[in-house]
């Protein structure tokens, strides 16, 4: 056993001091943890300066403009952004800080300070052309200097008598103007010839309004310890989230596996460590070692995913047996895999090879990446049930039921972890004979056929 | 003495290719064993069985008195044929790594790794990776790793393979040196005038069975030379000398001329008499034999293969490895 150990050892301290664990274990977590708030700060200095200028109009029906000039008012501008606020407030409930305090200073991030717009009626007949020159000669932060000139065409209120649709408007802008402003100025004529056509047509803007907008709905949930408000969007990404971190762990641990296996026998250093040890010994270490690698990424990316829930006061969503079930299935799961990988790495030379056995069991644990949606949204269907039983895929498709609003019955997921502990077990013992005979193979890579030999032959 | 190894009736097979048929053996405890043979000959395999890195399909074998090797590893040195080291390892890192497979501690090694490599004038490289190395200093740390643990067997497997003179003889006087003080070392080789100069006893194995097993006394008491060499005086016509009932042919020589005897018909004792009578000489005397020449008369005279075809045998490339790499085709 100390000997499965001193390999083990050797196996996980080689692979977590190689750039490639560095980086995706350690570097870029810690990147991500450090980059986020920074960025975050960096943003919320930075906010985008309020535009001041004016908005040159020609309005040949003489009922937009008037519009306008109410709409792009700077309180009217930081009314509907108020609003706005208020509204991203009500669908994200549980965030905390979302306070409508919060929710205005996260628009001025968004949207840049409000900007302070004059409008300037021009005469009905003033040509468009002429008009446009005044941008030409406009200057950046004048409250003067006309930014965007408007045509609103005559039939765009009161359509024509032979036209099919009404007209609309023409709207011309200052080079390089800041993209929310031209949206803020578009929106404003938009709802400024649709409230007149309102006004034409005898209906009140408001009552069109109140007909054709409905409030946010509210879920709620009803859970053991009282109501709350939903988390649906969580109940598809948390499953989601928990199964891509198993099997991102299983293959971080079996692609390790995989290649140093490779190495092993390519540098011929292992006939030099099987007088020392037996092959089922070193296969042992080997596959210890790099579950602990596994192990490693599973507990970062987890205590990193778990600190983020936390945060946004979700940790609710985590219990104890969620980390409980998904270090057993990650312990399942690896064996299954890990093993198949060892298995492969022994049989073939290099790594070009041994993409022919990859390819199978990479296309069969393409299935868990399918049933990321399926699963969670109906968690208990015969597919998700089936599915469950079936190894090597089963400990993946569980991590999807148990963390889903509708988790599987007990009885289901120590059933599942059973299947997947037996196929664990058959898994090593395959790996362990085709190992064992494959280690000291060179030269063509076996096909099916000589595989089965090979586990006869050991 | 008790015998280090004794293996009986082993036999073992790759698919359809017999790789060691009925093999038996028995090393001697303290003995020095050359097991020698072409390449492709079975002696990996048959090493190979020994460790039980490889499992005979039938017959028996013991190891220091165990029925495996698994059961007595740590008191085995192994340096296979196929070595190789962790590329990116540093060197004492690998000695010492090695060290703990093969149950030493931590006080053992660090003392023993220094002096080996000190032995070795590898002091420098201690901290450099493995793959800074030359071929043959990572030979030397590959044989510091076979007998660190100070093992009761040692087992290498074509130790002197691509070393330069220097090397080759500190390699040697190691090899001699773990004998002298009572270790049972085999040698596995296919350049038989190594075992030659260094075993006291020889295994020779062909085409997976054995050929001959004795030792270098024996051998040389029990085989005749078929060779007397010659140097005529000056102007003397040496082809007088195939005129003499028993010698097959006469041939020139960089050193002078050789004569071929049957020695059934003519021992070379006897020819070294009838030589001299024959024709003036400046010397005469039969060639000592060699046990390439042996393996050349065991082999040549069980086949039909010519003694040239023999001898080209032993000078082929390629290795054992071929052997299994036959089980995957």
């Amino acid at each position: 056993m100390i000997r499965i150990l001193h390999i083990a050892g050797r196996e996980f301290a080689s692979t977590v001091l190689t750039k490639g664990f560095i980086i995706g274990a350690v570097v870029v977590p810690a990147v991500l943890a450090v980059a986020i708030p920074v960025i975050i700060l960096i943003i919320s200095q930075q906010k985008a300066p309020a535009i001041v200028g004016t908005v040159a109009v020609i309005d040949p029906t003489g009922q937009v403009a008037p519009r306008l000039a109410d709409y792009l008012a700077p309180e009217a501008i930081a009314e509907r952004r108020g609003d706005l606020a208020d509204r991203a407030g009500e669908m994200m409930p549980s965030v905390p800080g979302a306070t409508p305090e919060a929710m205005q200073r996260g628009m001025d991030m968004a949207f840049g300070e409000a900007p302070n717009l004059t409008v300037e009626v021009l005469p009905p007949e003033t040509d468009f052309e002429v008009a446009k020159e005044r941008i030409r000669v406009a200057v950046k932060d004048d409250p003067e200097s006309t930014i965007a000139v408007a045509l609103i065409d005559a039939d765009s209120v009161v359509k024509a008598d032979d036209a099919e649709r009404f007209g609309a408007f023409n709207l011309t802008v200052m080079p390089r103007l800041d993209d929310r402003i031209i949206d803020e100025i578009r929106g404003g004529l938009r709802e400024s010839v649709l409230e007149a056509r309102y006004a034409a047509n005898g209906f009140e803007s408001e009552a069109i309004e109140a007909l054709t907008s409905v409030a946010a709905p509210r879920t709620t949930e009803v859970t053991e310890e009282g109501e709350r408000d939903s988390t649906s969007a969580m109940s598809f990404i948390l499953p989601m989230v928990m199964m891509l971190l198993v099997l991102g762990a299983v293959f971080t641990g079996g692609q390790y596996l995989l290649t140093t296996t490779i190495e092993e026998k390519s540098n011929r250093v292992v006939e030099v460590l099987l007088s020392a040890v037996s092959p089922t010994q070193l296969m042992a270490g080997k596959i210890l070692g790099q579950m602990l690698v596994g192990l490693s990424m599973l507990a970062i990316y987890s205590g990193v995913g778990i600190a983020a829930l936390i945060a946004f006061a979700l940790g609710d969503l985590i219990t104890p047996m969620h980390l409980v079930w998904m270090f057993l299935f990650f312990l399942t799961g690896y064996g299954m895999i890990a093993s198949l990988m060892a298995a492969a790495g022994a049989a073939v030379n290099d790594l070009r090879e041994a993409q022919a056995f990859m390819t199978p069991i990479m296309m069969f644990m393409m299935i868990p990446y399918f049933m990321m949606i399926v699963v969670p949204r109906a968690p208990n269907s015969t597919l998700a049930v089936t599915l469950s039983f079936i190894p090597p895929i089963n400990p993946f498709i569980m991590m999807l039921r148990i963390a889903s609003n509708d988790p599987p019955p007990v009885w289901q997921v120590l059933l599942s972890l059973a299947v997947a502990a037996i196929g664990a077990v058959v898994a090593i013992w395959l790996a362990g004979k085709i190992f064992r005979v494959g280690m000291l193979m060179f030269g063509k890579p076996p096909n099916f056929r000589t595989l089965i030999r090979w586990v006869r032959m050991a | 003495m008790q015998d280090a190894v004794v293996m009986e009736n082993l036999r073992k097979t790759f698919g359809p290719k017999v790789a060691v048929e009925g093999l038996d053996l028995r090393v001697k405890a303290g003995s020095l064993t050359g097991l020698i043979g072409p390449n492709g000959a079975g002696k990996s395999t048959t090493i190979r069985m020994l460790m039980s890195i490889l499992f005979p399909d039938s017959g028996t074998l013991q190891v220091l008195g165990k029925k495996s090797a698994l059961q007595s590893k740590d008191r085995i040195g192994y340096l296979p044929e196929e070595r190789g080291v962790y590329r990116k390892m540093k060197v004492t890192h690998f000695l010492k790594y090695m060290g703990k497979l093969k149950g030493l501690t931590d006080p053992e090694l660090s003392t023993r790794v220094g002096a080996w490599l000190e032995r070795v004038n590898l002091t420098e490289a201690a901290n450099k990776r493995c793959e800074e190395l030359s071929k043959g200093m990572q030979q030397k740390v590959q044989f510091i790793s076979a007998v660190l643990h100070e093992p009761e067997l040692i087992i290498l497997d074509e130790p002197f393979s691509g070393l330069d003179p220097v090397n080759l003889r500190l390699l040697q006087s190691l090899m001699t040196e773990q004998h002298q003080q009572g270790r049972t070392v085999i040698l596995c080789t296919h350049v038989m005038f190594q075992a030659e100069q260094m075993c006291e006893s020889i295994v020779m194995i062909n085409n997976g069975q054995k050929v001959l097993d004795a030792s270098i006394e024996e051998i040389r008491a029990t085989h005749e030379s078929s060779q007397v060499l010659f140097e005529p005086v000056e102007g003397e016509d040496a082809r007088i000398v195939e005129r003499i009932d028993g010698v097959l042919r006469v041939e020139e020589t960089r050193e002078g001329w050789a004569a071929h005897v049957d020695p059934e018909r003519l021992p070379a004792s006897h020819a070294v008499r009838e030589i001299a009578v024959a024709l003036p000489v400046r010397s005469v005397a039969a060639k000592r034999v060699t046990l390439e020449d042996v393996f050349v008369e065991q082999v040549a005279g069980g086949s039909d293969a010519t003694e040239a075809e023999v001898r080209d045998s032993l000078r082929g490339s390629g290795d054992e490895s071929e052997a299994l790499e036959g089980a995957s085709a």
